[in-house]
């Protein structure tokens, strides 16, 4: 059918769910409540967020004669997080929500998986939902086929490349697997995971951010839920102790001579960079 | 009495390696009465059951998975929350590996189970509780997790157990399933294993696992061309501090620092690096950083985990002698 | 017997004051710094030390020349280790006082035997940096021979020649307490839980020097001046040499491929509250903490004078405390506390004047002898007032 086709198809509706990290290198566990002190910590958007963000814009911009998209930006996490969803407005989202609640303070991965798919029904639907591989504060990766689950929607993690397939409704997708790269036909809608370091994000250029400050993002609570909804965000992964452990303020020596350091290096290497 | 499920991810190379690993955790959880399960699903999954079956497990499931394999972890998870829906199962353990994380997540919410990820060992507490220790925040912080779920569904790391032998008497009991009339949205179209399109366009030193990062300690004799030399030898990416780049020794691209290039390998050598903050701020995702400097105060010192004093030409010469 | 000498602060002025002092035979020189050599408000730095420019009024001439020259020499001995990327100024006369203060400033360097023109001919200032729109400009002072330096491996240097000489340094100690019995300094007590006496304890902690002041109830009167600067990244490869640029407002270098500005110190008002205060440098995120007031700033200064910024990627940030007196020159030499002095309160020109700061306050130390650097910038110009 002709109107299958992408090129003269509907604008594209894309998603980007970010979170809002701590970048800092020292970390304080609060002795009494045995909780990292997350309000007293540097945060910046979590690094594969901006990879995720950069396949968006190239997708939005593969599509610029064809309809064209749009990108909507979700955040969960305290106010602090709206710096990040400024991030993406000042790299060319349109709009942005903070998903924000004490109620939704204590999710696990499931629970922040169920506030976004709520949030992304009730703004979407979206052809294609970003989301970057894993926060670098917990580095799990298991938000995105979560909410994938969710939402009844298919996922692929490890996105290296997405484009438009020959039919609307239909995404050519590249995979990093072990092996090396594994091209996919995905129909839409779906989530997608990009990893750090498989393209190279843009800046924000002092024009946008300019832009980006003056767009308001709306803050979205809990009392969009419904009571059951809210029941089932109790983590069912619960932290039970949380202790800091003794970063390396000195480098551990390593001694010997050339040869000696040789070998110790090459051990390090080795174990250091095998694949998870 | 319960059961203690192993998944075993089928991947393009067969059985995943490190599932040897997470059946020895399954086995040391394993209280008095309780069967330790390995379940797999795949289009062609009977031709697995040897590689599958290990020692010291009761149970093997096998779901054949017409069509779906890896890559389809819409249906394939599915499979596997279907199959152990009748069952009391306490704990699924996986390997933490890209080959099961999306199908465990999706598993975790088609049984709205609790998930642990990334674990590194388990531990048995006192009110027979199973604690999931894992760190967080890089390598900053050791937290432990419970599970308020049964099942919990947990994924381990690779490395904090032994690999649990095949079992030299064969298979242990199989039960053989087949998931029919599963839909995937995702269809592969090539498997090659091949570079993708998107190769040209990364910067090679924020792609690379393994970065050597050169500073004014290269400038002298021949330690430059012996770097260049290692780093190609060893696939690694070469990098260097920001005179390295004003001086013309490598391009701006190859720049890491504040007015460079972040970068995030899995390991960073340092070779003849200062260590001043401008350069340290390049580099993040607390890589294992090994440092090479003549000078045992040099700021560098507080920055990488490792550091040896030494000339980093006499040790770049070692590194590309053969062993 | 010799002089022991304790410095507090291991950022340019420690470092170079440690130098100057390690040059004298009957001086025994220890530092102490609580983190890393230079990484205080100096790893922070522009590093810019421009022949002539509004930073420092040109009675001080000589003051910028033998920083500059400080620094030249070290590039002579060692090419690289002063960080010295010679991509000259341009200063930019937005009036006629600036206008004046600048051809001041042209005859002191070509009297010293550098370069340097006034440039009113619209075209040619274009030609040196083509992205400028020169609509505001009246003219501008140009000369190809400076540049900017890198004020953490400066102080590095120093510190490398001082030891070298017999000095000590310590790093990753902080002084916790600064002992003083009737009226004098004795000593000094670290986190480590040792204590040392002195004969002079000389305080350059700059921005840190209100928390050290306090531990002997001294209210050193410096206040903290947010620096605020970004790294912009152009969106084409600049393939022409960019001049230091100075503007009354902001100035801007390049670094890499990337274009460092931040707000001139001059252009601070103590008083506002945007710009001023008193805070603890400890609480500094390393990278980030600018104000979104500071991208409107910047966005107006870009639109009106450096158009070719505006769509330049904003690649990071930083803030940074300037420590900076009413006056703005610094604080130099003996407090009402015997044998404690301070060298501190350098705000936005510590590169320039470390070294012929340190120089006079090394003889004065050492020899007795003062200067008029040491009676013009002295802590009792403050105290009177
Ligand atoms: C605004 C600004 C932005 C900057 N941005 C960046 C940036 O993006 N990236 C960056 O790198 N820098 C940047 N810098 C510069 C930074 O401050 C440092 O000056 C620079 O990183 C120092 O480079 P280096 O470590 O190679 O040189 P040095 O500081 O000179 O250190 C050389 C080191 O090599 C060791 N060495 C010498 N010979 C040998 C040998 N044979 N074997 C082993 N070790 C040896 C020495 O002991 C020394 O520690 C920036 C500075 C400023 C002011
Ligand atoms: C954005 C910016 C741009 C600038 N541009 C220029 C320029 O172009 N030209 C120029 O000349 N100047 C410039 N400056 C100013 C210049 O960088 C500073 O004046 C100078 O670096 C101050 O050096 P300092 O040694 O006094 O302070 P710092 O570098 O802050 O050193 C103080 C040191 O004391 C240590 N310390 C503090 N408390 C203790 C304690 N209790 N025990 C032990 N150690 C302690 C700190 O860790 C720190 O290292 C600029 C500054 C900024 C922020």
């Amino acid at each position: 059918m002709e109107i299958d086709d992408a090129k003269g198809a509907k604008p594209l509706r894309l998603a980007i769910c970010v979170k809002h990290v701590p970048t800092c290198d020292d970390i304080e566990v609060d002795e009494a409540t045995g909780r990292i002190r997350r309000a007293d910590a540097e945060c910046d958007i979590n690094p594969c967020d901006l990879n995720a963000m950069e396949m968006a814009n190239a997708l939005k911009k593969s599509v610029a004669d064809a309809g064209g998209a749009t990108i909507m930006a979700f955040s969960m996490g305290p106010d602090g997080a709206l710096a990040s969803l400024k991030k993406c407005l000042a790299l060319g989202a349109d709009e942005a929500y903070l998903l924000s609640d004490r109620k939704f303070a204590g999710c696990d991965t499931l629970g922040t998986a169920r506030v976004l798919a709520h949030f992304l029904k009730a703004k979407g639907p979206f052809d294609v939902i970003f989301m970057g591989e894993m926060a670098s504060d917990g580095a799990t990766g298991q938000v995105g086929p979560m909410t994938a689950a969710l939402l009844g929607v298919p996922d692929v993690i490890s996105v290296a490349t997405i484009s438009c397939g020959e039919r609307a409704g239909q995404f050519i997708v590249e995979q990093h697997i072990a092996e090396g790269v594994r091209r996919l036909l995905v129909k839409s809608p779906m989530v997608v995971t990009v990893p750090f370091g498989v393209n190279q994000p843009k800046l924000p250029t002092l024009r946008m951010q300019m832009r980006a400050n003056k767009i308001a993002i709306p803050v979205l609570t809990a009392s969009e839920l419904s009571a059951d909804e809210l029941a089932r965000l109790a983590p069912k992964s619960i932290v039970t102790s949380t202790r800091a452990i003794g970063t390396h303020a000195q480098a551990e020596l390593i001694e010997g001579d050339a040869k000696a350091i040789a070998a110790k290096i090459r051990e390090l290497v080795e174990g250091g960079r095998q694949h998870v | 009495m319960s059961e203690i499920v192993v998944f075993a991810p089928i991947t393009g190379q067969g059985v995943l390696p490190s599932t040897a690993e997470v059946v020895t955790a399954a086995r040391d959880i394993c209280g008095a009465g309780d069967r330790v399960i390995v379940v797999a699903a795949d289009d062609d999954v009977a031709r697995y059951r040897d590689a599958l079956s290990f020692e010291g497990v009761d149970e093997l499931v096998l779901i054949r998975t017409p069509d779906i394999t890896g890559a389809n972890t819409d249906a394939l998870s599915h499979a596997i929350a279907d199959a152990l829906e009748d069952r009391d199962v306490s704990f699924v353990l996986a390997p933490a590996s890209d080959a099961a994380r999306s199908v465990m997540a999706r598993v975790a919410v088609l049984m709205d189970a609790g998930m642990t990820a990334a674990v590194k060992t388990l531990e048995v507490a006192g009110d027979g509780d199973i604690a999931q220790l894992k760190t967080s925040f890089g390598d900053q912080a050791m937290v432990s997790c419970s599970l308020t779920t049964r099942p919990g569904i947990v994924t381990l790391l690779p490395g904090n157990y032994d690999a649990a032998l095949l079992s030299a008497s064969g298979a242990p009991s199989v039960t053989e399933r087949v998931a029919d009339g599963l839909v995937s949205a995702v269809e592969v179209l090539a498997d090659d294993g091949g570079a993708g399109n998107s190769d040209d366009e990364v910067l090679p030193i924020t792609a690379a696992d393994y970065v050597v990062c050169v500073g004014r300690g290269a400038m002298t004799g021949d330690n430059f061309e012996l770097a260049k030399k290692y780093a190609a030898k060893a696939g690694a990416a070469l990098a260097g501090s920001r005179p390295m780049i004003d001086n013309g020794w490598l391009p701006f691209a190859a720049q890491v620092g504040e007015s460079g290039t972040v970068i995030r390998p899995r390991v960073a050598l340092i070779l003849g690096v200062s260590g001043a903050i401008q350069f340290t701020e390049g580099i993040k995702g607390e890589p294992l950083t090994i440092a090479v400097n003549t000078d045992k105060d040099a700021g560098i010192s507080h920055f990488a985990k490792y550091l040896a004093v030494a000339d980093m030409g006499d040790v770049l010469k070692e590194l590309l002698s053969d062993v | 017997m010799k002089k022991k000498i304790g410095i507090i602060g291991g950022g340019i002025s420690g470092t170079a004051l440690g130098y100057n002092l390690s040059l004298y035979d009957d001086a025994d020189v220890t530092i102490y710094e609580k983190d890393r050599i230079g990484c205080g408000t100096t790893s922070k730095s522009a590093g810019t030390v421009c022949l002539f420019d509004d930073s420092l009024n040109n009675r001080y001439w000589d003051v910028r020349l033998y920083g500059f020259e400080t620094y030249m020499k070290m590039e002579r001995e060692e090419k690289g280790s002063a960080g010295f990327d010679k991509t000259g100024t341009l200063v930019c006369a937005l009036s006629e006082k600036d206008e004046r203060r600048i051809k001041t400033g042209i005859a002191l360097a070509r009297a010293a035997g550098y370069t340097g023109e006034y440039i009113t001919d619209k075209e040619r200032i274009k030609a040196i940096l083509p992205m400028l729109n020169t609509d505001a400009i009246i003219g501008a002072g140009y000369t190809k021979d400076d540049g900017y330096f890198d004020g953490t491996m400066i102080s590095n240097n120093f510190a490398a020649k001082m030891t070298a000489n017999g000095g000590k340094i310590i790093t990753g100690v902080r002084v916790t307490a600064i002992n003083a019995e009737g009226g004098t300094a004795k000593s000094v007590t670290t986190d480590a839980g040792d204590t040392e006496a002195y004969d002079v304890i000389v305080d350059c902690t700059g921005p840190w020097s209100r928390f050290t002041g306090a531990m002997l109830d001294l209210d050193v009167p410096i206040w903290h001046t947010k620096a605020e600067a970004f790294f912009l990244a152009p969106a084409e490869n600049l393939d022409y040499i960019f001049p230091v640029l100075k503007f009354p407002a902001f100035y801007a270098l390049r670094a890499g491929n990337n274009i460092f500005i931040c707000k001139s110190h001059l252009s601070m008002d103590l008083d506002n509250p945007m710009h001023a205060g008193q805070w603890d440098p400890d609480k500094l995120p390393e990278r980030g903490g600018t104000d979104d007031y500071f991208i409107e700033f910047l966005y107006e200064q870009m639109e009106k004078d450096v158009p070719g910024l505006v769509d330049a990627g904003l690649s990071s940030s930083w803030l940074s405390y300037r420590a900076e007196t009413r006056d703005f020159l610094p604080i130099i030499g003996e407090t009402p506390i015997k044998n404690y002095l301070l060298a501190t309160g350098y705000g936005g020109n510590g590169v320039i004047e470390a070294p012929a700061v340190s120089r006079d306050l090394a003889k004065y130390i050492m020899r007795g002898e003062s200067t008029l650097l040491i009676e013009e910038w002295a802590f009792s110009r403050l105290w009177k007032k």
